[in-house]
């Protein structure tokens, strides 16, 4: 799977969708973002239980504003390739859910409660799994 | 306007309630009705500005209703206004978080590990 997330034409796909553009700019520890994200969204794609036998989920930081859900399958029935990405949006005072064809749409109430809890252990664990800093509290 | 020869009274035309204004014991003391059609007009004119019912003032007959709120409904509006202050304080501070913990995660990306803990 790692081998499959890692291959430069899934990451570009995900990373324009997202801003338009692939960042290519290197960290002190020798690896690119891109290579991060890839490591980090192996732990964000654990949060939300087990996946669905035949598809494929991401759910990464993509950088402090805005975070994304991918997901694809295959459709049984038409056996035609389906995908969905969701871009979450981080402003000031709310956070803003966009998705392909999709008006915008406020998070609230108990999902924006899910996604906040979602990214409280993203971060707990992405801190100590990939960045080998122990996270006591993250608030 | 007509008077009532037999009580004294001076009745208003039109008037739907049937309200009627004693003007007077007797026609004498009270209005002095005109002979001719302009005179009668203004006396008319007269009696008009001078004596309108209260239910037809405009004022008061366009004014908004206002229906009395009782203690139940009071208590019920200010619960509701607590319980979205409530939400929006809590959407606040889930938010807030979202972007806390977001901002923690890019600088994870771009600050070495040792680098991360001094700054922390």
């Amino acid at each position: 799977l790692l081998r499959k997330l890692r291959a430069p034409k899934f990451d570009k796909k995900l990373l324009r969708f997202a801003v338009g553009t692939v960042p290519t700019s290197s960290i002190k520890s020798g690896m690119s973002q891109r290579q991060l994200i890839a490591k980090e969204s192996a732990i964000g794609r654990q949060l939300f239980g087990s996946v669905p036998k035949g598809h494929h989920r991401e759910f990464f930081c993509l950088d402090k504003n805005t975070w994304i859900w991918y997901e694809s399958w295959i459709d049984k029935r038409t056996g035609r390739h389906e995908e969905v990405t969701t871009r979450y949006e981080v402003h000031p005072e709310y956070v803003m859910k966009v998705q392909d064809g999709q008006p915008y749409q406020e998070l609230t109430g108990q999902e924006l409660h899910n996604f906040t809890l979602a990214v409280h252990q993203y971060y707990a664990r992405v801190a100590q799994e990939v960045y080998g800093i122990p996270v006591v509290s993250a608030a | 306007v007509k008077r009532d020869h037999t009580t004294g009274k001076l009745l208003i035309e039109g008037n739907q309630q049937g309200l009627d204004f004693d003007l007077g014991s007797t026609p004498e003391d009270s209005v002095t009705m005109s002979e001719t059609p302009q005179e009668e007009q203004e006396a008319i004119k007269t009696v008009g500005e001078v004596i309108t019912p209260v239910s037809h003032r405009p004022a008061m007959a366009e004014a908004p209703y206002v229906s009395p709120v009782s203690d139940e409904d009071f208590q019920r509006f200010h619960a509701d206004r607590a319980e979205v202050a409530a939400g929006l304080e809590n959407k606040l501070a889930h938010t807030t978080l979202v972007a806390e913990l977001s901002n923690r995660i890019d600088l994870l990306r771009t600050l070495d590990p040792e680098d991360y803990r001094l700054a922390a």
